[in-house]
């Protein structure tokens, strides 16, 4: 009896070790679906007339969104009459490549870019922070994006923000909603078929805060996830929600060495 | 003077109220039966499920003012639609005038409408012959998968109509 | 959505600066509006969004009317459109956009149109205005 236990414990503790090794993890938990010579942007799966639409950069309709950024980011505001560009000049502090390392872990919280400027404007500027998702709020954010534009995608999936990292890449696997779908089955598996009359890209972030035609106006990346759960029937976090910067923190890795594209024009 | 003989007793006027109201609210109802009345001023109750439904009729009668029984010149206006419309709200459409924009040969009006929208005019353009050449790039909504018309009316009174079907299409999820 | 009340709705235009006479250019223009089409209702409440579009376009050059534009509900919203113009002298090009509430807002941008010899054509006088036909 007691040969016997000891049989069953060693068997456990072998058949446990080879279950829960590093080595095992860490191999899948780097592999990428696309390889880099693979990767397209949304800009590759639109029609011609909405190609047109993006790269011409006065026929952008969210360069009006850009354009009143710039503005936004020159206005001084509060006790101290700061603006964002008393700090941020042109060659001290300088803000180009800043939102292609975005989401980041700042203070053990990973932050998006929105919620970034309203940290900025909290704790440096001394004034009321933006509503999430405000106009302003995505001018700013889009002006930002649109600085580094043409500077490729490259997050930081290491130290700290692993563990977003890996809570990101589950929701990415994750089946949610009445229709039981997970991101990958339909963006890694068969990009480039078509849905209905719509074709289904790869699903990156690179040309976020993008202007949507269907609601006419320049989105950030978390009302695209709401948009994205609504549709299969699950229900939608709230913008600015920790899971939904885990989930673009993996995506925009899943994308790294793409060209920041910002403001696209996307359906 | 007694109640007896005052013939506005409390039922009467009851009655004579009550009948003023179920008049008014019938005359109401009856308004959005009427034949000939326009889209704009249909009575809408408040939280029907309503949708303005496209008149075929409508847009056909539309073309046919605009035209009044001139001839049609089939070459005169050129129209570049897309094929498929990657999203109803935003359609990028051009046109192009064939004509010299000198003398008496330049459009004066250009009609853009689309047949199956619930308002089938679009936009009207009016040219001059500073303009150089009567050529639009513009942007439009589509409700549904129809054909665009483009009407041009020059000057010296002959009219060119051309046609282009777009397809509006849903996509993936919804 | 349709009730916000900002008052820096942006007009932008894009024209040449400069020209050779007789040549035609485009003009670009694009307007951020919300181009409301009377008909949508609110998700929560089904109060309908009331209509509010831009009704007339008018371009202006020298003060003179060359172009003008009807637009109704059909109109895609942040509309953009472009046209072409005869460069004939060089001068002040105007763009101007009226909504159905009356309120008007306006661009300008300065054309310098060269004729074949690189000089400047500077425009002539406003009562010479209807000899320019002549002219040409």
């Amino acid at each position: 009896m007691l040969i016997n236990r000891i049989i069953c414990f060693a068997l456990f503790l072998i058949f446990s070790m080879n279950v829960s090794s590093e080595d095992t993890i860490d191999k899948n938990l780097y592999e990428k679906p696309y390889a880099s010579n693979e990767l397209k942007s949304g800009q590759y799966f639109s029609r011609k007339e909405t190609r047109n639409m993006e790269i011409e950069e006065f026929e952008n309709p969210g360069m009006i969104w850009v354009e009143r950024g710039k503005e936004l980011f020159d206005i001084e505001e509060g006790k101290n009459s700061n603006s964002c560009s008393s700090c941020h000049k042109q060659d001290v502090n300088s803000l180009l490549g800043a939102a292609a390392t975005y989401p980041k872990v700042h203070n053990n919280k990973l932050i998006n870019i929105e919620q970034k400027i309203n940290m900025c404007r909290k704790n440096y500027m001394k004034v009321e922070e933006y509503k999430l998702e405000s106009v302003n709020l995505l001018s700013l954010s889009s002006y930002i994006a649109y600085i580094s534009k043409g500077v490729p995608m490259n997050v930081n999936v290491e130290g700290k923000a692993k563990k977003y990292f890996i809570k990101g890449k589950e929701m990415f696997y994750q089946r949610v909603g009445q229709m039981n779908l997970a991101c990958n089955q339909c963006h890694d598996e068969i990009a480039g078929s078509y849905l209905r009359a719509e074709r289904i890209s790869q699903g990156h972030v690179n040309g976020f805060p993008a202007y949507l035609m269907r609601w006419e106006s320049v989105a950030s990346v978390h009302r695209r996830f709401q948009f994205c759960n609504n549709q299969a029937r699950a229900k939608p976090l709230e913008i600015g929600h920790d899971d939904y910067n885990a989930l673009q923190l993996y995506i925009a890795w899943r994308g790294n060495s793409l060209l920041l594209e910002s403001p696209s024009v996307r359906r | 003077m007694s109640l007896k003989n005052n013939f506005l007793t409390r039922r009467v006027v009851f009655n004579f109220i009550s009948g003023f109201f179920c008049a008014v609210s019938s005359k109401v109802t009856l308004a959005d039966q009427q034949v000939g009345a326009p889209f704009r001023d249909r009575f809408q109750t408040y939280r029907q499920t309503f949708r303005i439904e496209p008149d075929p009729e409508e847009a056909k009668r539309i073309v046919r003012n605009i035209i009044k029984g001139r001839e049609v010149r089939e070459d005169l206006i050129y129209l570049k639609a897309p094929d498929i419309a990657e999203n109803g709200n935003t359609v990028p459409i051009s046109f192009a005038v064939d004509c010299s924009m000198e003398g008496m040969d330049y459009p004066t009006v250009v009609h853009i409408l689309v047949l199956d929208n619930p308002f089938p005019e679009i936009a009207k353009f009016y040219f001059t012959p500073e303009s150089g050449e009567a050529n639009v790039d513009i942007r439009i909504r589509m409700r549904t998968s129809s054909d665009i018309i483009a009407i041009a009316e020059m000057q010296d009174g002959t009219v060119g109509k051309t046609m282009s079907f777009v397809d509006v299409t849903i996509g993936a999820c919804s | 959505m349709a009730s916000e009340t900002r008052k820096n709705w942006r007009r932008r235009l894009k024209a040449p600066e400069s020209a050779v006479k007789g040549e035609i250019i485009t003009i670009k223009t694009m307007a951020e509006h919300i181009m409301e089409p009377g008909v949508r209702r609110d998700p929560e409440t089904g109060i309908i969004y009331p209509k509010k579009i831009i009704d007339l376009v008018i371009c202006r050059f020298n003060g003179k009317q060359i172009y003008k534009t009807h637009w109704f509900s059909g109109v895609s919203a942040n509309p953009f459109m472009a046209f072409k113009m005869k460069a004939i002298t060089s001068g002040l090009l105007e763009v101007e956009w009226i909504d159905d509430y009356g309120q008007s807002s306006y661009k300008k941008a300065v054309i310098i149109v060269y004729d074949e010899n690189g000089k400047k054509v500077i425009p002539m006088k406003l009562d010479k205005i209807n000899s320019v036909k002549e002219a040409i």
